[in-house]
């Protein structure tokens, strides 16, 4: 049977129980959290655009956007659907640095962000790519926790 | 954010386009071929969707960016992004055309090095040259940086034009103008994108402007009875 499909833009965030393939595309210094809890096979997945949210009630921002508040939302969902936190573990991907003489490397402070929120809600990186100068694609695989990244250049590797 | 009329949002498209104007003026000088310059399309669009604006997120393309700032009071004030982007055949085609000779046969994913500085410096004069309206409208000395080069897959270049915005903002208000050279198969944009603080000068400005106009106008009635 063909697994479903999901495109998840910037600012989108989805948790999914069932054999899904998850997809980001044109990551540059964006970054992708991909938590997955192997007994349940439930996955959660955010395409962010920054790593911390700046609280700001006023403007009452997507909390997509950011990748802090976004992982706070996945693992609520998470846990909603059965999840234990023990058995959640994370992969991350993106924060590339695209332009040339950037005064503010943004991708470095997204995984930044991400590594400090991760540490903080005990869930274990077990794998990246993170960083580099190129942009690239992520295909996350719910059914098996595998996720594969492309990139316009460079090779295609499974993580 | 502040909710502009109808009115003044079609005024900044008005500057915009005359700043547009003499960018492609530029474009054309710089080329020797005529330029079709469309008028500026305006958008108020999620800051998350800017991207799809100017095509697929997975298309690659090349990329100037500049950050624009304004004097005021010695101090700088963040005004906007302007972004100058073209799909990479047509990146390439300009970058040949700009350096007087023929675009290579074989297509292919690079782009070298001349090519990069002389897209650099396009984006770099074509900035200065629209920039000047927007300047004269807010009565500002506007900044620009150095120009940033990219060239990678749409949605992971133009992501990083929207992180000025992304803290402040659920929408922004987006100025598309789309280039065509003459003759030759090029497609280049200009994406001009306003920081919600300078959106709401320019609008001030605008109205002190058009209040001050008008007033001439009628007091010239006046004189002439």
């Amino acid at each position: 049977m063909r697994e479903k499909q999901a495109y998840l833009n910037i600012g989108e965030g989805r948790v999914v129980n069932e054999p899904t393939i998850l997809e980001a595309v044109g990551i540059g210094s964006c970054i992708v959290i991909c938590l997955y809890d192997k007994e349940k096979r439930v996955a959660g997945m955010v395409h962010a655009l920054l790593g911390n949210n700046p609280h700001d009630e006023k403007a009452d921002l997507n909390p997509m956007r950011f990748a802090d508040t976004a992982i706070d939302l996945l693992l609520g969902e998470m846990a909603e659907k059965g999840c234990q936190k023990g058995n959640i573990v994370a992969k991350i991907f993106g924060g590339a640095k695209l332009f040339t003489l950037e005064h503010i490397n943004v991708g470095e402070d997204n995984i930044f962000a991400v590594r400090q929120k991760l540490e903080e809600v005990g869930i274990p990186i077990v794998a990246e790519d993170t960083g580099g100068k190129h942009g690239r694609n992520i295909w996350f695989d719910t059914e098996n926790g595998k996720v594969v990244v492309g990139r316009v250049f460079g090779p295609t590797l499974e993580y | 954010m502040t909710e502009l009329s109808k009115f003044e949002i079609d005024a900044i498209a008005e500057i915009i386009n005359i700043g547009a104007g003499h960018a492609s003026n530029a474009l054309s000088v710089m080329t020797r071929k005529d330029i079709h310059m469309s008028f500026p399309e305006v958008k108020l669009c999620p800051i998350e969707k800017i991207p799809q604006l100017l095509g697929n997120p997975e298309d690659l393309v090349a990329a100037v960016y500049l950050k624009i700032e304004g004097k005021s009071n010695n101090k700088l004030i963040p005004v906007g992004s302007l972004i100058f982007m073209l799909q990479h055949d047509s990146a390439e085609e300009l970058a040949a055309l700009l350096e007087n000779r023929k675009p290579p046969k074989e297509k292919s994913f690079e782009l070298g090095e001349m090519d990069v500085s002389a897209l650099e410096e396009t984006g770099n004069i074509l900035s200065g040259a629209s920039l000047t309206a927007i300047s004269k409208v807010l009565d500002m000395q506007l900044v620009e940086s150095l120009p940033h080069f990219a060239h990678d897959m749409l949605q992971a270049v133009l992501s990083f034009c929207l992180i000025e915005l992304a803290p402040k903002a659920t929408d922004a208000l987006t100025f598309t103008t789309a280039f065509e050279v003459e003759g030759h198969e090029i497609d280049a944009y200009f994406l001009l994108l306003l920081d919600p603080e300078s959106l709401e000068l320019l609008s001030k400005r605008l109205r002190t402007l058009f209040e001050d106009m008008l007033a001439e106008y009628i007091e010239e009635e006046y004189s002439d009875a």
